[in-house]
């Protein structure tokens, strides 16, 4: 995937940082390793950076370091899901996700009261989908059964979640790591979500309490 | 399960596993992954394996193939690292070597470290010389230079490089100068270092140093005995 990159320094000068603060979260692990792109220039090897996902974690942790500290920060960014557990009531009541969903997958959360971060994260991204219309309550049920059987497999890894549609029948599936997509002409991309992004999304609004 | 000591005195050996206190006096070899509260090592160990122990003493002669994660660490002599080294406080008086990176609170050298791969760290003091393969990160980052060092990448807030005095002999094998390619940081002080570029806020460039390119921000400051490329202000 061809994405905009941005140097180090002109990232620097557009946020305002210094070179310090850059170096300092990489060490907390709150800016990947894998972000750091090393390239030849004629001044010597720069590193450069995804413009558009550094601009935002940057502006992210500018926002709240002052609020939270920097390892809270990181666990925060960290893709691995939180260790949470969470009661229906709880849901319900702190908003995280809409009672239409809940109703909705109600049968399909087991009979236990307590709702695991993995389960967590499918509500709400089907919430996510159902409120912008991109899917209808159908869908919803089978990307939710789809995502919950899958994703405990990648493990922490980054993933997307994608939904294909073709004469008004979906499918969906997750793909690890950066995938092109090359996809028939019929055919439309409903969805296309980042997981990890939505991941801190969620991990934001649950420890906002 | 319930942790046990184990102590060879003499040579001998045994095998890892789980236990409280580890000591080896004398001519000591495990065999596997050692988990353990503490280690104590006089003479020569060897470990076949990786470490993992709060509290971890060597005295002499360390080996260990796979990996070492502590909270405080204490070398005096020598240790050799296959892996990673993952540690709150590390101390080496004499000649520490990992394979691979090294990641730690406060690292503080008397003598020789070398890294092959990444090194961080909140605060690293270094007395003597250092070579590490990839990028040396850490908060604050004092070096007194004894022999020649190299490092790929420094990145830090506070980096400082000074030289120390050594005997004529060391001075004329044994260069005391830093060789980086990139050094980045907020406030940086230089002596007697090579390298590519160096960027930061406010910058020192002392005495012995040869830098192709200079780009600082709010104040740079240069010896006459120093050599320089260009400078930019950004």
């Amino acid at each position: 995937m061809e994405q905009e990159l941005i140097s180090k320094k002109e990232l620097l000068e557009l946020t305002g940082i210094s070179y310090g603060q850059l170096y300092r979260w990489k060490r907390k692990k709150l800016i990947p390793e894998e972000w750091f792109i090393r390239k030849s220039t004629f001044t010597g090897q720069e590193t450069f950076f995804p413009r558009e996902k550094i601009l935002a974690r940057i502006e992210k942790i500018k926002e709240l370091k002052d609020e939270r500290s920097l390892d809270e920060l990181a666990a925060m960014f960290a893709p691995d899901p939180a260790t949470v557990v969470m009661t229906k009531e709880e849901i319900v009541k702190r908003h995280i996700v809409s009672d239409v969903v809940l109703q909705l997958l109600n049968d399909e959360l087991s009979d236990r009261n307590d709702v695991s971060f993995v389960q967590l994260l499918a509500l709400y991204l089907v919430d996510r989908l159902l409120l912008s219309g991109e899917i209808s309550m159908e869908e919803g049920k089978t990307i939710w059964k789809m995502f919950e059987s899958h994703y405990p497999k990648l493990q922490g890894k980054s993933c997307e979640l994608i939904v294909l549609r073709k004469m008004g029948v979906a499918t969906c599936f997750l793909a690890e790591g950066a995938v092109n997509l090359y996809i028939e002409e019929g055919a439309k991309l409903a969805v296309r979500l980042h997981v990890p992004a939505c991941i801190e999304e969620l991990k934001l609004k649950l420890s906002e309490g | 399960m319930e942790r046990r000591d184990l102590v060879i005195a003499g040579t001998g050996h045994a095998s890892g596993g789980l236990y409280s206190l580890v000591k080896l006096s004398g001519n000591g070899k495990l065999y596997g992954d050692l988990d353990c509260l503490e280690m104590q090592v006089q003479g020569n160990a060897a470990v076949e394996g990786s470490v993992k122990a709060n509290n971890v003493h060597i005295a002499g002669n360390g080996r260990v193939t796979g990996g070492m994660a502590c909270e405080w660490m204490k070398v005096s002599g020598s240790v050799k690292i296959g892996e990673h080294v993952q540690c709150q406080e590390a101390t080496v008086r004499g000649h520490g070597v990992v394979k691979g990176s090294c990641t730690a609170e406060t690292i503080r050298v008397h003598g020789e470290l070398d890294v092959g791969g990444d090194c961080s760290a909140e605060r690293m003091e270094v007395e003597g010389h250092f070579s590490v393969g990839g990028l040396l990160n850490a908060g604050y980052i004092e070096v007194k230079l004894v022999g020649p060092s190299r490092a790929t990448e420094i990145g830090g807030e506070t980096i400082m490089v000074k030289r120390q005095g050594g005997s004529l002999f060391k001075k004329w094998f044994f260069p005391a100068e830093l060789t980086a390619d990139v050094i980045e940081g907020d406030v940086i002080h230089l002596e007697h270092t090579t390298a590519k570029t160096v960027r930061g806020n406010r910058v020192t460039i002392g005495p012995g140093c040869h830098i192709e390119r200079v780009e600082y921000r709010e104040a740079l400051e240069c010896d006459e005995e120093a050599k320089i490329g260009t400078i930019e202000k950004g």
